[in-house]
C-alpha cells in the first residue's frame, strides 16, 4: 500500500472497523445459508472467536471492546439463542484473551494455534456455563458438548482467519497494537 | 503483580459487566429495536438469495448426481405406497364412522386453522442453538408465539418477528419447550430440545407411565398454539430413573430442519366452533 497518498491511507484505516464487522457479517451469512451444502464438520464452526481473540490481542481496550460488543450482537440477531448469551460468552472471552496477552504473543504459529485450541475449549466451557446463567443450559457432559474435531477445527480455521485480520490491517494500513504495547499501557 | 495493574483488571472486568447489563436491559424479552429490525432485514434479503443457491446446488447433487440407491428406494416406496393405499381405504370408513357417532353425539368440529405458508431462508449461526429464519414478517400477520409446522409436524413457535422476517425457535433448540403426549398411552409431558444431536426430551413422564421405543408423540394442544394430534416424533429411548420418580424420553423429531424448505405458520389459535 507504499503508492498510497497519507490521506487515502488515513480513509482506510477509518474503515478499518467497518471493514472487520463486515467480515463478520458476511461469514455469518455464510454460516447461515450455506447448512444445507456445508459438511456436517462445518456446523462445528465458532465463525466468531477469532475475530473475538483478535480484537482482544490486537486492539485497544475501547476498540476491542466496542467491536466485540456490536460483532456479539450481530451474531445473536442471526440465532434463536436469549438476547445476552452470546453478548455475555464472547465479552468473557475477550476478558480471558485480553489477560492472555501478559504470558501469550500470538505472534508465531505455534503460539497463535495455542491460543486458538486453548481458547476454543475454554469457549466451550464458558457457553456452557453462561446458557445455564440464562436459565436455559445443557448439561456439562453432555453429547456434543465437548467434540475433539470441533476443537481442533475451531483452532485451524480460528488460526486462519486470525492470519486473515492481520492481512486486513496491513491492507487498510492499520498498525495493531502489539501485545508488548498493551502491556505497557493498558490490559 | 503490580498494583496498577490489579486496578486495571478490576476496571477492565467492571466495564465489561455494566456494558454487559446495558445491552441486556436494552434487549430485555427479546425485543428489538428499529436498528436490529434493519439489520435482520437485510441480513434477511441477502439470506434469502445466498439460501437459495445453497439449496439449489444441494439439490443438483442429490437429483443428478448421487442416484446410486433410487432403483431401490422407488421399490420401496411402490410397496409402501400400496400399502398405504390399503390402509386409508380403511380409515375412511373409519372417518365415516367417526363423523356419524359426532354427529350424533353432537359433539363440536374443531375449527381448522388459518395457515401462512413460508420459506426458510437461513438457519442458526450458532452451532449450540437451533433457530431458522422465515420470510414472512409482522406485514404478513406473524406475531411473536405463533406456532410453525409443516407437513412432516411440527417446527416450532415465532421466537421474535421484524415486518419483513422472523426468527423461529425450532422443537430440537435446548430453550423450546412443547406440551406433548404419547399417543398410545396419552401420557403427558414436556418436550425440549437437547444439544447439537438433534433429539429431543420429552419430560416430566412419572416412571409408572407406559412408554415404549417407536411409541409415537403427539402434541397436546393444551397450549392454543398448535392443533392437537400433531407428530412431534418417535420415542427412540427409554431410560428409567432407579432412584427418581421420572423417566427420561428420549425422541427423534419427525422433522429434520436441516432439509426444510417450506413451513407453514399457525395463525390464530385453535378453538373450538361454537355449538349450535
Amino acid at each position: 500500500m507504499y503508492f498510497l497518498q497519507p490521506n487515502q491511507k488515513r480513509l482506510l484505516n477509518s474503515l478499518n472497523p467497518l471493514i472487520f464487522v463486515m467480515a463478520v457479517f458476511c461469514l455469518i451469512l455464510v454460516r447461515t445459508t450455506g447448512r444445507p451444502i456445508l459438511p456436517g464438520f462445518f456446523h462445528q464452526w465458532d465463525i466468531l472467536l477469532p475475530f473475538i481473540v483478535y480484537f482482544a490481542q490486537r486492539r485497544t481496550l475501547p476498540e476491542g471492546l466496542i467491536l466485540s460488543l456490536f460483532t456479539s450482537h450481530l451474531y445473536s440477531l442471526s440465532s434463536a439463542a436469549p438476547f445476552g448469551v452470546f453478548a455475555a460468552h464472547y465479552l468473557i472471552l475477550f476478558v480471558i484473551a485480553r489477560l492472555l496477552t501478559l504470558a501469550i504473543y500470538a505472534n508465531t504459529w505455534f503460539s497463535g494455534l495455542l491460543l486458538m485450541l486453548s481458547l476454543s475449549l475454554v469457549s466451550r466451557i464458558v457457553l456452557t456455563l453462561v446458557a445455564g446463567g440464562f436459565g436455559h443450559g445443557w448439561p456439562f457432559f453432555s453429547t456434543g458438548n465437548f467434540v475433539w474435531w470441533g476443537l481442533l477445527l475451531n483452532a485451524l480455521i480460528g488460526y486462519l482467519v486470525f492470519g486473515f485480520c492481520g492481512i486486513l490491517d496491513q491492507l487498510t494500513c492499520k498498525s495493531p497494537k502489539i501485545n508488548i504495547e498493551l502491556m505497557d499501557t493498558h490490559l | 503483580m503490580p498494583k496498577q495493574r490489579k486496578y486495571a483488571i478490576v476496571a477492565l472486568v467492571a466495564l465489561c459487566i455494566s456494558v454487559l447489563a446495558l445491552y441486556i436491559h436494552r434487549h430485555r424479552q427479546g425485543q428489538t429495536g428499529r436498528i436490529d429490525n434493519l439489520l435482520i432485514s437485510l441480513s434477511g434479503r441477502v439470506q434469502k438469495q445466498l439460501y437459495y443457491v445453497s439449496e439449489g446446488t444441494r439439490t443438483l447433487f442429490d437429483r443428478y448426481l448421487f442416484l446410486v440407491s433410487v432403483e431401490e428406494d422407488k421399490e420401496r416406496l411402490m410397496n409402501e405406497v400400496a400399502y398405504l393405499k390399503t390402509k386409508l381405504v380403511a380409515l375412511q370408513e373409519v372417518e365415516l364412522e367417526n363423523r356419524r357417532l359426532r354427529d350424533s353425539l353432537v359433539f363440536s368440529e374443531k375449527v381448522e386453522p388459518p395457515l401462512l405458508p413460508a420459506h426458510v431462508v437461513a438457519h442458526d449461526v450458532s452451532t449450540d442453538y437451533f433457530g431458522i429464519r422465515i420470510d414472512k414478517g409482522e406485514n404478513d400477520g406473524v406475531k411473536e408465539g405463533m406456532g410453525v409446522i409443516s407437513p412432516h409436524g411440527l417446527v416450532g413457535r415465532v421466537l421474535r418477528a421484524t415486518p419483513t422476517y422472523s426468527d423461529v425457535l425450532t422443537l430440537v433448540d435446548p430453550t423450546s419447550a412443547v406440551d406433548a403426549v404419547i399417543q398410545r398411552s396419552r401420557a403427558r409431558g414436556i418436550v425440549s430440545g437437547q444439544t447439537k444431536d438433534l433429539t429431543c426430551e420429552l419430560k416430566y413422564i412419572d416412571k409408572l407411565e407406559d412408554v415404549a421405543v417407536n411409541d409415537t408423540v403427539v402434541s397436546s394442544g393444551f397450549n392454543d398454539i398448535f392443533p392437537k394430534g400433531l407428530l412431534i416424533g418417535y420415542v427412540i429411548e427409554v431410560i428409567p430413573d432407579p432412584s427418581g420418580i421420572l423417566q427420561s424420553v428420549i425422541l427423534k423429531s419427525a422433522v429434520d430442519i436441516y432439509r426444510l424448505e417450506e413451513v407453514f405458520i399457525v395463525l390464530s389459535p385453535t378453538q373450538p366452533k361454537e355449538t349450535s
